[in-house]
């Protein structure tokens, strides 16, 4: 009897240490390691100033912007010749050439590369050639009013269909189906704002993601508003495209783009591009 | 060969580069002792394991914990028996599994002028869950009659209801992540009748 209590207790101490090992606390998320992000674009025909770099943000902040960094050395490297960036004065986190012997042309390969302490980044890209066959098929896209009577979904808005709005259609040759994006920027200096009911507030703006195909329409539900209108057509390369990929999480399966920044986060990309222009304008009856 | 959105390579891929394939290894050690004689019967089992995937493109080429694999495992079971009563208890204890955690947030600015967030995924099956145990207790009282046997029994599973974490949910659509755990059953009693043919 007493050594069978003996055991008891034995097995009871034992059973103690693993409880309480047991409930040791594990974290939640991994530890942030403030990594630099870069998002460093070209575009040809242009001189280099669109380099930005910043940090990750911890996920328990409120923030999500990240820091800017404008201590690292930065330079790119074109046909073994190597240009320094400097940090460009009122934009925290920006760089840029100072030079005017560096233009971005279409078919270069540029390296990128960045020094701040002991981190040490690098990327690759090459400039795409040019868009061909670029063309729009209006310079004018005539917007409805949609406060009154509903007008693009009850009245003379509605296509057979459904909802039909006229609209832009910005048409480029791509036999080899490679990546294009397109992007609408209003021009005026004081825009006026589509009218539109409450409801649909900034749903009518879309995130347009870069496409293999070789057109597409601009209508009015991707503008907020009236006015003069830039299209530019980009040439994209696949390091850009991946950044639209990764958005949607399974916890148990939690993904990110890929990046082709080698030591860091972000993208080194380079674009070619053409624009054109149209008129948003209210339709009168 | 495993699934995964982790590594996709752009637009327009097929759903077939999704599927990575690479070797996996499992290796381990497993004690087992037991006790058949007697009113006090059971047994005692302890594992210690490691099954590591290696796959090709993935992780960043470096192997990492399978999803399954569990460090060490310590199983009891004793079964008492007076008379017409049977007393039985479980209790398991396991290392915590594998699972991937965000690390941070950060943002890009796109050509159009809207930026997207992202996060910063560590390393695959990096960070491990909180252990995992539970008790199980049960009772049964046997009853006979010429022809028949009637057994009721009386079961808690989880029996100091601990909160076991079968994985970890992350809702990543706001600023901070808001992590919850998504536990296994919680305390769960039963009763149960059986009869049968002597």
């Amino acid at each position: 009897m007493g050594q069978m209590r003996l055991h008891g207790a034995s097995v009871l101490a034992i059973l103690g240490v693993l409880a309480a090992q047991a409930c040791t606390a594990s974290d939640p998320v991994g530890v942030d390691s403030d990594i630099l992000v870069v998002r460093a674009f070209l575009f040809a025909g242009e001189p280099v100033a669109d380099i930005r770099i910043t940090t990750t943000v911890p996920l328990v902040s409120e923030d999500t912007l990240g820091i800017p960094v404008g201590d690292a050395m930065v330079w790119l490297v074109r046909a073994d010749v190597r240009f320094d960036l400097i940090a460009t004065l009122g934009v925290a986190g920006a760089y840029h050439y100072p030079g005017s012997d560096l233009v971005v042309g279409s078919g270069e390969l540029f390296e990128l590369g960045i020094s701040r302490g002991s981190e040490n980044i690098s990327a690759i890209t090459v400039v795409p050639p040019p868009p061909e066959g670029f063309a729009v098929s209006s310079d004018v896209l005539d917007v409805v009013d949609l406060t009154s009577e509903f007008g693009g979904f009850g009245g003379r808005g509605r296509g057979a269909g459904g909802l039909a709005f006229g609209g832009v259609i910005v048409r480029w040759t791509n036999p080899e189906r490679d990546l294009f994006f397109v992007a609408v920027d209003n021009l005026d200096v004081d825009p006026v704002q589509i009218p539109a009911p409450e409801f649909i507030g900034n749903a009518r703006r879309f995130v347009p993601a870069p496409t293999p195909t070789d057109s597409t329409t601009i209508s009015q539900l991707s503008l907020t508003h009236l006015g003069k209108h830039r299209i530019r057509l980009y040439r994209v390369n696949q390091e850009y495209a991946d950044l639209y990929e990764g958005r949607v999480q399974d916890s148990r399966d939690l993904n990110e783009p890929p990046s082709n920044i080698l030591g860091g986060l972000g993208v080194f990309s380079a674009f070619s591009s053409s624009e054109g222009t149209f008129m948003a304008r209210l339709t009168s009856g | 060969m495993q699934f995964s959105t982790r590594s996709r390579r752009g637009p327009g891929q097929a759903f077939t580069d999704l599927f990575f394939s690479g070797t996996g290894v499992a290796k381990g050690v497993e004690l087992l002792v037991h006790k058949k004689a007697g009113p006090l019967t059971g047994w005692v089992s302890y594992s210690l394991s490691r099954v590591e995937y290696d796959l090709d493109d993935f992780n960043r080429g470096e192997p990492f914990a399978a999803s399954h694999d569990q460090t060490y495992e310590l199983k009891t079971v004793g079964v008492y028996q007076v008379g017409p009563w049977t007393f039985s208890g479980t209790w398991v204890y396991g290392s915590g599994r594998p699972f991937t955690a965000p690390e941070s947030e950060y943002s890009v600015e796109l050509l159009d002028g809207t930026s997207f967030s992202y996060i910063h995924v560590g390393g695959k099956n990096a960070e491990r869950l909180p252990a995992y145990h539970r008790m199980d207790l049960g009772g049964t009282r046997r009853f006979e009659s010429d022809r028949f046997f009637y057994e009721l029994n009386v079961s808690t599973f989880n029996a100091y209801g601990r909160n076991n974490v079968w994985y970890r949910k992350f809702d990543l659509s706001d600023s901070a992540v808001v992590v919850t755990d998504v536990t296994t059953h919680p305390f769960t009693p039963s009763i149960g009748f059986r009869m049968g043919i002597k």
